[in-house]
């Protein structure tokens, strides 16, 4: 192989690493070519990649990103503190700032389940909302309009994706079915008082209704299969 | 259920922790390598790899999250093979290696495949490896064997026996909760980005044999000793109370007589307590002898797998959603994890039939380090060639060069390999 076997006379080791100084503790090898006088045949030397050119790599644009959240949230709650310490709209600033972040890596990953992304956005943008609607003083939207609406589109979104691409409708379908139960949620508010919207209720179940009947009756044996792996205890 | 039937099956006992913990920074890939005594020819390697891998139903799979369980769904796709172009057992982003859960890379002579563990253990990785290496080797020399050889599927015996050797073996009579206090942790400065500094240590077999023997001790418990002994001569103060503890996983296939090709392992501690400095080695290593004596045996491994087989089939943990599942998993390894030190696993001889050992010159196996075990030791053996591989993210190498100067001066003949982060490239 044209290595050659040098010894380090601190270590009373044999080394094969092609350098000219001992790996563990930097003593200047001794030995050269042709002395290979070895007991323990080791034939092939582990050679590796030279990564040590290999730089350390950062996302310049991710810490520009960074730098315009993190003064963006801290300068607000300033604002906020000094101009209407009253309302803790800030609050809100930083919600979105978070559902940002949280958003971002999702959207840039590749071989993502896009359904599995659709079920997350959902769940926190409704969470968003009903925050900001409790620190700008309850006063029931979020509830009786927003949430039906962000489920209506969720529902709506995975449906679509389960018509038009039938091929992969099976690796779908968990999360269309998960967003369609969420679907009812408004129904459970509107009957215990907490929501008022009757038009976005009908429309909310509706459409959950809807998409969870297309599941049961155009579904075959993939989405069976694909329940009974997604569902096993 | 012991293949996957409807092109799924469940995760192992073990492995539904893996995706748990892992991350980036975490990876939990360990690296079986094999030199061979030419080049590799990629095109070749490749056609070997797709050819073997629908044989290993364990490696043909995808990760998929179910509503209570994470499960395993055969990968229609072709895998990749890799040119080695980075640190050894990075992580395994499963969205850039079309959903795989491992990877086969060569460089020069070596062939390397890096599994995340949640798929399988090292026994079952090595028969995939030698699998895909047969294959190669009858690709590359057509001339050299028969078509009987051709026709045979090598190391493939057990590879869709997707069976839980936990589930099959565990009595749910046996339970009794295993609690390991706090060890002590290696601290220093660490390597950019976690890159791994590998330093490969060979000893003849033959001659570690011997020296074992006069001391009564297998290779294992004598490796063990010294590693355990560097940690706490080199690197525990001397003021530290906690103990070095190893975490050594321990092969239950042979003990229940199982063929399984997923994960199927248990795990002991060896302890090192108290003021080591009033001992001497062969004290130490006494002491070591004893406690596998005592901790290694089928009954004690019984027990602990009943334990965490029978959390895992408890009815009502069972319909918990996956989602609070893995938030308790996360407690309870950070709690657990507390214990370790550091890993030390050996998995013994690699063994190929003669038409093929001719070609094979040698192997090594890499494991790859945690946050809070940055050190970690694998040893494999391959014909007169045992292989001690030590990966780290530590900086300094001292305890490196502690052990490796121990064996040396136990008269043993050691030859060094490093991948090339070492003392000479700070």
């Amino acid at each position: 192989m044209g290595w050659i076997m040098r010894v380090c006379n601190a270590c009373h080791v044999s080394v094969r690493t092609g350098a000219d100084y001992c790996p563990l503790c930097g003593n200047v090898l001794e030995g050269g070519q042709g002395e290979v006088q070895d007991e323990v045949s080791v034939p092939a030397v582990n050679h590796y990649p030279d990564l040590t050119s290999q730089m350390k790599q950062y996302n310049f644009f991710r810490r520009i990103l960074l730098f315009i959240t993190i003064f963006g949230c801290l300068f607000s709650a300033l604002v906020n503190v000094l101009v209407t310490p009253g309302i803790w709209w800030s609050l809100i600033v930083l919600a979105v700032a978070i559902y940002c972040w949280a958003l971002l890596p999702a959207l840039l990953r590749k071989g993502t389940n896009y359904a599995r992304q659709i079920v997350f956005q959902v769940v926190l943008t409704c969470a968003i909302v009903i925050a900001a609607d409790f620190i700008t003083g309850y006063r029931g939207w979020s509830v009786s309009y927003v949430l039906p609406g962000v489920l209506s589109a969720g529902i709506v979104a995975t449906g679509l994706m389960a018509i038009f691409n039938r091929t992969r409708w099976s690796q779908y379908v968990f999360y269309q079915v998960i967003v369609c139960v969420f679907g009812f949620a408004p129904l459970v508010l509107y009957l215990t008082g907490i929501a008022h919207s009757l038009v976005m209720v009908l429309v909310t179940v509706g459409l959950a209704m809807a998409s969870l009947l297309l599941a049961v009756i155009f579904g075959d044996r993939t989405i069976k299969n694909e329940f009974i792996k997604r569902f096993h205890v | 259920m012991p293949d996957n039937k409807g092109g799924w099956h469940r995760l192992d006992n073990t492995a539904n922790l893996f995706p748990v913990i892992t991350s980036r920074r975490f990876s939990n890939v360990y690296r079986i390598a094999v030199t061979l005594d030419a080049a590799v020819e990629p095109e070749l390697l490749q056609r070997a790899l797709i050819e073997v891998l629908p044989e290993f139903a364990a490696f043909r799979v995808r990760l998929r999250r179910g509503l209570f369980w994470h499960y395993f769904e055969t990968n229609p796709n072709e895998p990749i093979l890799y040119l080695e172009d980075d640190y050894p057992c990075r992580y395994i982003d499963p969205g850039q290696n079309r959903h795989f859960l491992f990877r086969l890379s060569y460089y020069e002579n070596r062939v390397n495949l890096e599994v995340f563990h949640v798929l399988t253990d090292g026994t079952a990785g090595k028969d995939f490896l030698l699998a895909v290496v047969c294959r190669y080797l009858m690709l590359a020399h057509p001339a050299e064997y028969s078509e009987d050889d051709k026709a045979r599927k090598w190391f493939s015996g057990h590879a869709s026996n997707v069976e839980d050797g936990y589930l099959t073996n565990y009595t749910p009579s046996k339970k009794s909760n295993y609690r390991v206090g706090r060890g002590y942790k290696i601290k220093g400065e660490r390597n950019l980005l976690g890159n791994l500094s590998v330093v490969h240590v060979h000893l003849g077999i033959d001659q570690l044999k011997t020296h074992c023997k006069q001391r009564q001790v297998t290779i294992t418990q004598y490796l063990t000793a010294v590693i355990g002994w560097a940690v706490c001569t080199q690197q525990r103060k001397a003021s530290t109370r906690l103990p070095v503890n190893i975490f050594l996983p321990v092969n239950l296939r042979n003990m229940f007589d199982s063929g399984t090709a997923l994960n199927f392992f248990s795990n002991v501690y060896i302890s090192f307590e108290g003021d080591l400095s009033a001992l001497t080695f062969e004290e130490i290593l006494q002491e070591v002898k004893s406690q596998f004596e005592e901790k290694i045996s089928k009954e004690g491994m019984l027990e602990k797998i009943s334990y965490t087989t029978a959390q895992r089939s408890n009815p009502v943990v069972r319909v918990i959603p996956l989602l609070l599942k893995n938030a308790v998993l996360r407690l309870v390894f950070e709690m657990s994890a507390k214990s370790s030190t550091l890993s030390f696993t050996n998995l013994g001889p690699l063994r190929l039939p003669p038409q093929f050992e001719r070609h094979v010159t040698g192997a090594t196996l890499l494991l790859s380090c945690a946050p809070k075990e940055p050190f970690k030791c694998a040893a494999i053996s391959y014909k007169n060639d045992f292989t001690l591989n030590m990966s780290s993210t530590l900086r300094s190498v001292a305890l490196q060069r502690a052990i490796v100067r121990h064996l040396a001066e136990d008269g043993l003949h050691v030859v060094v390999e490093t991948n090339g982060v070492d003392y000479a490239s700070m």
